[in-house]
């Protein structure tokens, strides 16, 4: 059922990475489908390696005119679907948001970033109200992950950030995507994270888990969004 | 290879999904995308290969689509090999040079050959004088 979509109208921000890193944690259970809209391709590419585990699908040829009709197959081929978009405030951001059940919004913990998944948040809030128009019970689910956070210390600037959205009412990850080089070399080794080699990237174990317990709570929440569907429906 | 116990077990809850009924959904993204400054940045596709050139110019050289402002026309070169190098430029009036121009293109000379000429002659018309 779940469409996941990675939304950030500002680059940088983790959003392939992080898409990327829950494709791969969801692949080990499930079957997964990929859907690359970001015009510089980096997942298709990232494939290329050859090390793409076998429950992935990368769908690379998605654009704007395509891009709803792409989720649409993809969903009905596998039980969850990923949806990586360019950085930049584009009307296919727009389109990707509308086939969501779940809307990831990665930010790094500064004040341009903030301010840029603002604006994701305004688009996904008003989607939500437009469509709750003619289909009351439809809801629009999203979190924020900040990203590329220090594992051992907290930046001021990070937490006046969270504190700002919680108090906005936005919901925020328990689990942060730490900066680790692991995340990196996922890209120059065009590996998942389990394929990279410990020898020659620090702590992969580390970040093993720090994917891991993203993908739990990501779980958790399409779960919850699940049952509340469920109950509406009932 | 650092695979281990998976710690999602069962995701089998989760199912493949018929499309979603559309309530209008390109409506409500135009305006959403339009209110939020979400532009179109499809890149504009060149028009397809059917709208090929019209059949009434078939000796016309082959063009690719985004040829359609026809070059820039080119005068003749008036370049020539002379073996001369040295650049000279000259502020002269308006008339003086049109007639300048105009003896090179008479006498198809090149300018250097005229100056060098019109040295030539200016001294010589000297040395009758003296």
């Amino acid at each position: 059922m779940p469409t996941i979509v990675f939304v950030s109208p500002k680059g940088g921000a983790g959003k392939t990475t992080s898409a990327l890193v829950l494709a791969e944690q969801l692949s080990r259970s499930a079957d997964v489908s990929v859907i690359d809209a970001d015009p510089n391709r980096p997942i298709e590419n990232w494939a290329k390696g050859g090390a793409k585990p076998e429950r992935m699908t990368v769908i690379a040829d998605a654009d704007e005119e395509n891009i709803i009709e792409r989720i649409e197959e993809a969903a009905a081929r596998t039980p969850f679907v990923i949806v990586d978009l360019e950085g930049t405030a584009a009307k296919i951001v727009v389109m990707a948001v509308s086939q969501a059940d779940f809307v990831i919004v990665p930010t790094q913990g500064s004040q341009l970033d903030a301010e840029q998944a603002g604006r994701a948040f305004r688009v996904i809030q008003q989607q939500e109200k437009m469509v709750q128009r003619r289909v009351p019970s439809y809801r629009l689910p999203y979190s924020v992950l900040l990203t590329r956070t220090n594992s051992a210390i907290r930046t001021r600037t990070l937490s006046h950030i969270e504190k700002g959205l919680v108090a906005a009412g936005i919901p925020v990850f328990d689990v942060e995507l730490n900066e680790r080089e692991a995340f990196r070399a996922m890209f120059s080794f065009r590996q998942p994270l389990a394929g990279l080699n410990p020898a020659e990237v620090a702590n992969v174990d580390k970040a093993v888990a720090n994917a891991e317990q993203f993908a739990q709570e990501v779980i958790a929440a399409l779960r919850k969004v699940q049952q509340q569907a469920s109950e509406v429906s009932a | 290879m650092n695979e281990r116990v998976n710690p999602f077990g069962d995701l089998g809850d989760f199912a493949p999904a018929p499309p979603k009924p559309k309530v209008e959904i390109l409506d409500v993204v135009d305006q959403v995308a339009a209110q939020h400054g979400f532009p179109s940045r499809q890149p504009v596709k060149p028009p397809a290969p059917e709208a090929s050139p019209a059949p009434t110019t078939p000796a016309a050289p082959e063009q690719s689509p985004a040829a359609h402002v026809p070059p820039k026309e080119q005068l003749p070169s008036r370049r020539r090999t002379t073996g001369r190098s040295e650049q000279v430029n000259i502020k002269t009036t308006f008339a003086a040079k049109k007639r300048l121009m105009e003896i090179s293109v008479e006498r198809d000379m090149p300018l250097g050959e005229i100056l060098e000429q019109a040295l030539a002659a200016l001294e010589k018309s000297w040395e009758s004088a003296t």
